[in-house]
């Protein structure tokens, strides 16, 4: 019977024991160098410091590289010793590669938890700053943690209705994103490496890449409550808000205007009144969008994105008045029309018959309008 | 042939709008639709008293025989003010040629009320429609 992995592993200590100790050794012989030449040094005179000194500078020197290169030839040779013991057991190999991606899965949960502690840094700055009423004015036109969650918000809507448009395209970038993380964590969705040491380092990656996978689904398991509080941070009311409303330009009339609750207005009709339904369903809840506990500025915008025949409207009577264009507003094409502008007793209530329902009374009014 | 039915126009109109402490009662541009209802009268089209479409504005319901159209009008304020009319009449086969001759007739209503200024006339979306407005509402 031959040699067993508990021995292998002993005798490679052992020899890794006897490489250090010679190293210590030569170690020890270059202090006690230094210390002759420090002690010659205070009786020698100036001049013959320098003759000493380029003399022991050489000398040093030789020993270096001859304790280098021993050192070197040394190392290598048990590299080869083990490589080949490895290379030569089947046995030996599979664990190896095993232990090296099982080094890599803690290494890779080491690099989850920095990943997430890195994110928690940034989301808690990020907090802060939404938070910060002043945030709007400190940070450059555009980028404030508001504009951020807002950009946010329209480029996952957008993403939903292009993929909703184009289904081929999410099913392309579902499968690509399956292809590449079967590629980062399953070692027989990749060629072998065609060394040994570039398979140990192959297995090493996709151990890292399972231990992040590994961490993340883990704490996404037991951060779910605060996934969803997080999510919350957008639907916000912003009634009493008046620097949201400020910082789009308004003057503080208007400002206060508009972040005044929305309570007396007819909210937006998903089904247009110009149909003439009967009263009891287009003034009903499944009919009427007027969200609770929202701002009459934000009212206005969401009516304005999701109702092609609404463009503004006055504040105070006599004077300038609001236009989504001069705001810098935009509608929403068809689907972020049906999305966010049902209400959501209709969306519950009749789901995807609504939608097509609605799709069908819209048809009309998209022409023209960019999605 | 494509058809222009939204307006942009600066306004000549008094502003008639009734306000409260708290919001308006009374959303203004009911002038407007009137002086729209007057006009479309004269031509021989049958058209609703102005119905308050509260922060939309003002509609009308408007008639040629059976067939029913649509307009509302929108104040923003004296410098940006929107016409937005539709073709209500059926739905999968609407008319189409009476649609054309209502936008014309609107347009000589517009073009012979001087508080109609600066119109634009816009496809279907308005100003976010994808080709320019023009003077009048049909183009070949």
């Amino acid at each position: 019977m031959g040699e067993g992995l508990g021995q292998f592993w002993e005798r490679q200590r052992r020899e890794a024991e006897s490489v250090a100790r010679r190293v210590s050794a030569a170690a020890q012989g270059a202090q006690r160098s230094a210390t002759r030449v420090v002690q010659s040094v205070a009786r020698q005179p100036p001049e013959d410091l320098w003759q000493q000194g380029e003399q022991l500078l050489g000398r040093v020197q030789k020993q270096a590289k001859a304790a280098a290169a021993n050192v070197n030839r040394e190392v290598a040779r048990q590299v080869a010793v083990t490589r080949n013991r490895i290379e030569q057991s089947p046995q030996l190999r599979s664990v190896a590669t095993d232990m090296t991606r099982a080094a890599g899965n803690v290494a890779g949960v080491v690099r989850g938890g920095l990943h997430a502690a890195q994110g928690l840094a940034d989301g808690a700055i990020f907090l802060t700053r939404y938070a910060n009423p002043l945030d709007p004015y400190l940070s450059p036109p555009g980028q404030s943690a508001r504009d951020a969650v807002e950009q946010a918000g329209v480029a996952t809507a957008r993403y939903m209705i292009d993929g909703a448009m184009h289904p081929q395209k999410v099913v392309d970038d579902v499968t690509s994103f399956a292809r590449q993380l079967r590629a980062d964590v399953d070692p027989r969705a990749t060629p072998a490496a065609p060394t040994f040491e570039g398979e140990l380092q192959r297995q090493f990656d996709i151990g890292q890449n399972q231990g992040e996978l590994a961490f993340d689904l883990g704490s996404l398991a037991i951060g779910g409550p605060l996934a969803k509080m997080v999510k919350g941070v957008s639907r916000v009311s912003n009634v009493g808000n008046v620097e949201r409303y400020l910082a789009m330009g308004l003057s503080p009339r208007e400002a206060a205007r508009f972040a005044e609750p929305y309570l007396k207005g007819m909210g937006h009709h998903f089904f247009p009144r110009k149909l003439n339904l009967p009263e009891s369903f287009s003034e009903s809840v499944f009919n009427v969008l007027k969200p609770a506990d929202i701002s009459r500025g934000d009212f206005y915008r969401l009516h304005f994105e999701v109702d092609p025949s609404y463009y503004g409207g006055p504040i105070f009577r006599g004077q300038k008045g609001w236009s989504g264009e001069a705001l810098g507003w935009k509608k929403r094409g068809r689907l972020g029309r049906l999305w966010y502008g049902s209400p959501a007793p209709l969306k519950a209530r009749v789901g995807g018959l609504g939608v097509a329902g609605g799709n069908l009374m819209y048809s009309p009014e998209d022409e023209g309008i960019d999605p | 042939m494509r058809l222009r039915p939204e307006l942009q126009f600066r306004s000549g109109f008094p502003d008639d709008s009734v306000e409260d402490e708290t919001d308006f009662v009374v959303w203004p541009g009911r002038n407007i639709a009137e002086a729209l209802k007057a006009g479309l009268e004269q031509k021989g089209y049958r058209v609703s008293e102005p119905i308050h479409a509260h922060e939309h504005g003002w509609e009308l319901d408007i008639w040629r025989g059976r067939k029913r159209l649509w307009a509302q009008v929108s104040v923003i304020d004296s410098e940006e003010n929107y016409l937005i009319t539709q073709n209500m009449t059926a739905f999968l086969w609407p008319d189409r040629r009476l649609f054309r001759e209502f936008l014309l007739d609107l347009q000589e209503i517009v073009q012979a009320e001087p508080r109609f200024r600066d119109v634009k006339w816009f496809e279907k979306g308005g100003i976010y429609a994808k080709s320019p407005p023009a003077d009048g509402p049909v183009a070949d």
